[in-house]
């Protein structure tokens, strides 16, 4: 699994309607709203790259986003430790 | 491991994804919050170095919360995912809350099993123990070993009761694994330990090169601090240098994937490039600096001889005697590298002695480490194009060359953990001293530390073998009597033979020398490489080791004694951080049960000894300094008589309960309503933390190492000072004279430590004319060629193996892996792998491996993913979990200057268990 803290600015002015809109989209949750700078930060959950970069895209193409940015990505396999995969 | 946190796994991943995204934008993740009833105080983390503020609020005796502070420019109310965690740490269910002893038929027995007993019990057998050794073996015969991680009260106090009370220099800290090359480096360079700048750089540069430092995990509130620039400033640049890929690298803008050990080389290709481009700030090294080097055959920090080593240990032992020089060794040294080297180590106890060089020298050094050279040594991931690596690595260069372009350099253990750490730190320092990028706002080469009080304590009091406060050393005669006189001491009470270091305290351990040991605020037994050995040497042999510590540690099972010791918010104390900032907190709570401080212990323990115990004639087998008797220390009971001492006054009377610290009162306003256990139980009239530090600071007063007093440190307003501090004014830049007042007027810059500024003259070769010359004011810039490692992946083991931290844990994981939350983020210590060196040995994810090296073997599980990206032939261990006791395979060589041992190289093999 892929997750990405991705860091959406937004008009100020719309930004509630603009993080329900983010939240909205598949496999993406928003985690904080700064309403004073117009930030939001989402953390978009991906089964592989291709998936995130697309998250990405879509994100940015929301109306009300000004600009998305992946500021942060870890890639975890959610296998419990002491099992073997098969 | 025994609560699990009922948060999954996938939510914990998020949520502290969510928190650095949200700490990357500077958005505080937890707002302030005022519950009713909770008392607030600032305090410091109890982790890294970075020494982050934190708020503390208390309920009820109990820490319930903890907040990043605003107001402290470290962090600026931010904080990572350990330091939420400075509360939980203090309420694992498995504390220590009583003194336990092996115990059998009602008797101390090496044998027993661990009983509970009473604080005197303790003492009684600790002190006979004591007794017994010291009169079989004299004051070398015992030993402590100390911790970055010791508040400067307990450092400073566990110094004056090892050195001046029982004649001991068999001190050594933690801290030894941690930083010691650094302070080689410093000491060598400038004369004078610890960085020249401060972490307003980081926003004042144009370009961070991290050099074997994950900042992104390992400083995280350093990285948010970069990584906040980088965001918004789009010519900053940011470049990883690093044996695999990490997670610094999402970020960088370069990442260079370079062979263990090659850093040496690439920092003579960038000189060699320096000098070739005509980039050298000819005023800046004319007026102050100089050219130097040293001896290259100085071995690996090794036993001389392979006494104690198994067979399977003995081909590489010998290396510490003669070494055969590599094909890329020759080159880079200039020999001849088709005829075969064998060159005898004959500098191994000198290999920190150094001389003038000429420029044409120095410039002469570096030619044969051209691009194509370099890169063909240095390449790190089998899989990237040399052209592509060449390319980054003329990138590299430019950064270094470019006039006007400011950059930082940055390192931690890849650096310092390196068996020439001394040599690739002051390689450091060439490249910015050859540009002028120096101790200038912005410019910089800095050594980041790994311990809260790496700095503050084991480097600034000295906790070390050799050392004693404020940079003086045993080895100095001045420096021993400024000493006698601050601690009124009759003269030649100090010991003047440098003691043991850390590693060679297990060595001790294993030969017999040593049969006496305390452990206070470290977890050795877990953290020293090549375990087996110290284990079995612990356990087996005739000693007694007592371990100080609040849970139940690797160190705690091999240990004799163990005694409760109290945690950081629950006593005073003062921690110093990678930037000079000396910060301090109040006692907040209690500490549980019969756990009490390690400074009310020394105290405690000091009162066993009546100075005619300990300051008869010693043997110190071996000394031979001028003025004292052939492997033997007076006897000073006469003198002592002339200061006012009886032969039955305790320690406790003459290092401690002095009429000065009588002074300092307890109660004092600076506490309010805060508590004081150590007075508490000490029935103490007076404050011991705060009669120790004014004592203490006393020694760095007009020695550019000033401290303000006490009670400044606890001032609502002051988030800790960058020292010197004089006229209460920090320095944020030492050596620059419009921000230091040490520097000479007029100088502009001025290097002025004291040490090593007299130096003979010489060539490549050595030294040519003996008669020294002053370099009073200025910085040495070393030549240092490439050396390979004394260890090196074969046919039979034929995987480096490097080990190291991960953000979710600290050091040996006795505080983190009580935090629900840390623990489950990651349980257990894998094997990070490449995937085709992976399936080249039939394993697949999550199998369970041996991994083997000559000193030994264990299992861990295979990690083909993940945070860490390791290239072909190379595997990286954390070491945080006891269970994947990784230091039993590693290898226990040190650079031979700083005695630091290298933890990031050695060989191994991996298979399927």
């Amino acid at each position: 699994m892929h997750f990405s803290g991705i860091l959406v600015s937004a008009h100020p002015q719309e930004l509630t309607g603009t993080s329900r809109r983010v939240d909205a989209l598949p496999g993406v949750e928003v985690h904080y709203l700064d309403p004073e700078g117009g930030r939001i930060v989402v953390v978009l959950e991906t089964e592989t790259l291709e998936e995130q970069q697309e998250g990405l895209r879509h994100i940015e193409k929301v109306p009300g986003v000004l600009a998305a940015a992946l500021v942060e990505h870890r890639f975890e396999e959610l296998v419990p430790n002491g099992l073997k995969s098969e | 491991m025994n609560r699990i946190s009922r948060l999954s796994r996938r939510d914990f991943i998020k949520a502290s994804v969510a928190a650095a995204a949200a700490t990357t934008a500077g958005l505080p993740v937890a707002a302030y919050g005022q519950q009713n009833g909770w008392r607030w105080d600032k305090g410091v983390c109890r982790f890294c170095g970075v020494g982050c503020g934190i708020r503390i609020a208390t309920e009820k005796g109990k820490v319930v919360a903890i907040q990043g502070d605003r107001e402290n420019p470290v962090n600026r109310g931010l904080l990572c995912v350990k330091g939420y965690a400075n509360a939980q740490i203090l309420y694992g269910e498995d504390r220590l809350t009583q003194p336990l002893m092996r115990i059998k038929d009602g008797k101390f027995d090496k044998r027993g099993d661990f009983v509970p007993i009473s604080w005197e019990r303790a003492f009684d057998e600790m002190e006979r123990q004591f007794k017994r050794v010291y009169g079989e073996l004299g004051p070398t015969g015992v030993g402590i070993m100390g911790s970055g991680q010791y508040t400067i009260q307990e450092g400073y106090a566990a110094v004056k009761l090892i050195k001046a009370g029982w004649r001991s220099n068999n001190i050594d800290p933690n801290a030894r694994h941690c930083m010691a090359s650094a302070v080689a480096g410093f000491i060598q360079t400038f004369g004078i330990d610890e960085p020249a700048g401060c972490y307003d750089d980081i926003e004042l540069t144009d370009t961070v090169v991290l050099w074997g430092a994950n900042m992104a995990e390992m400083h995280p509130m350093l990285w948010a601090r970069v990584t906040d620039k980088r965001l918004a400033d789009p010519d900053y640049r940011v470049v990883n240098l690093t044996t695999f890929r990490n997670r610094s690298s999402d970020l960088a803008d370069h990442e260079i994937v370079f062979k263990p050990q090659t850093d040496l080389a690439i920092l003579n290709y960038i000189a060699r490039e320096i000098v070739a481009r005509g980039a050298v700030d000819k005023e800046f090294v004319d007026s102050h600096c100089v050219f130097a080097t040293g001896p290259y055959d100085i071995g690996f920090g090794m036993r001389s001889s392979d006494a104690y080593a198994i067979d399977s240990e003995k081909k590489i032992q010998a290396r510490e005697r003669v070494v055969t020089l590599t094909r890329e060794e020759a080159i880079a040294q200039g020999k001849d590298p088709s005829r075969t080297h064998r060159v005898p180590q004959a500098n191994t106890a000198t290999a920190g002695k150094h001389w003038l060089i000429g420029f044409e020298d120095f410039k002469k050094a570096l030619e044969p480490y051209t691009l194509d050279f370099v890169a063909e040594v240095s390449k790190g991931d089998a899989d990237e194009p040399l052209e592509e690596y060449k390319a980054k690595l003329r990138q590299l260069a430019d950064y270094y060359a470019t006039r006007g372009r400011k950059v930082v350099s940055y390192w931690t253990m890849g650096f310092n953990q390196h068996t020439r750490g001394t040599w690739v730190n002051e390689q450091a320092y060439m490249v910015h001293l050859l540009t002028g990028k120096q101790a200038k706002p912005g410019n910089g080469a800095f050594s980041l530390t790994g311990q809260p009080s790496a700095c503050g304590t084991a480097r600034e009091v000295g906790t070390f073998a050799h050392r004693l406060p404020a940079d003086m050393v045993v080895g100095n005669p001045n420096h021993r009597q400024r000493c006698e006189e601050v601690w009124k001491l009759p003269a030649k009470t100090l010991n003047p033979k440098v003691g043991s270091h850390i590693t060679k305290m297990m060595r001790d351990l294993e030969d017999g020398s040593l049969k006496w040991l305390w452990v206070q605020v470290t977890n050795p037994f877990q953290a020293t490489a090549n375990a087996n050995h110290w284990i079995e040497a612990a356990r087996e042999k005739d000693n007694f080791i007592v371990v100080s510590d609040v849970y139940p540690t690797l160190s705690c099972k091999v240990a004799d004694l163990i005694l409760p010791s109290a945690m950081i918010f629950e006593k005073w104390g003062a921690y110093g951080n990678s930037e000079r900032r000396t910060q301090a907190w109040r006692e907040q709570v209690p500490p549980p049960g019969d756990a009490r401080s390690d400074l009310w212990q020394i105290l405690e323990f000091s009162k066993r000894f009546k100075l005619e115990e300990v300051w008869g004639r010693g043997p110190i087998p071996g000394l031979a300094a001028a003025g004292f008797e052939d492997g033997f220390l007076p006897d000073v009971l006469a003198e002592a008589k002339k200061l006012g001492y009886t032969p039955e006054t305790s320690l406790y009377e003459v290092l401690f309960d002095t009429p000065a610290a009588r002074k300092v009162a307890w109660p004092d306003p600076v506490a309010g309503d805060h508590q004081n256990h150590t007075v508490e139980h000490g029935g103490l009239e007076w404050f011991p933390e705060k009669a120790l530090f004014e004592e203490y600071v006393v020694f760095g007063r007009g020695h550019a190492h000033d401290l303000a007093d006490f009670d400044t440190y606890y001032r609502d307003d002051i988030r800790g000072l960058r020292w010197p501090v004089v006229d209460g004014k920090e320095t944020p830049w030492r050596f620059n004279e419009r921000y230091d007042p040490y520097v000479k007027k007029g100088s502009d810059f001025d290097f002025y430590g004291p040490a090593m500024k007299s130096l003979p003259k010489g060539d490549l070769n050595g030294v040519t004319a003996p008669e020294t010359t002053s370099l009073a004011g200025r910085a040495k810039i070393f030549y240092r060629p490439y050396a390979a490692p004394p260890e090196s992946p074969d046919e039979v083991y034929d995987l480096w193996l490097s080990t190291g931290r991960v953000l979710e844990h600290w050091h040996s994981g006795s505080m983190t892996r009580r935090v629900p939350q840390l623990h489950q983020a990651m349980p257990t210590a894998q094997i990070f792998i490449h995937p085709h060196d992976a399936e080249a040995r039939s394993l697949a994810r999550n199998d369970l491996a041996w991994i083997e090296s000559r000193r030994g073997k264990i299992q861990a599980r295979v990690e083909i993913g993940g945070r860490d990206r390791v290239p072909r032939g190379l595997v990286f261990v954390p070491w945080f979990d006891e269970g994947v006791f990784i230091n039993k395979v590693t290898l226990d060589a040190t650079c031979p200057i700083s005695k630091q041992t290298d933890f990031k190289k050695c060989a191994v093999k991996i298979y399927k268990a």
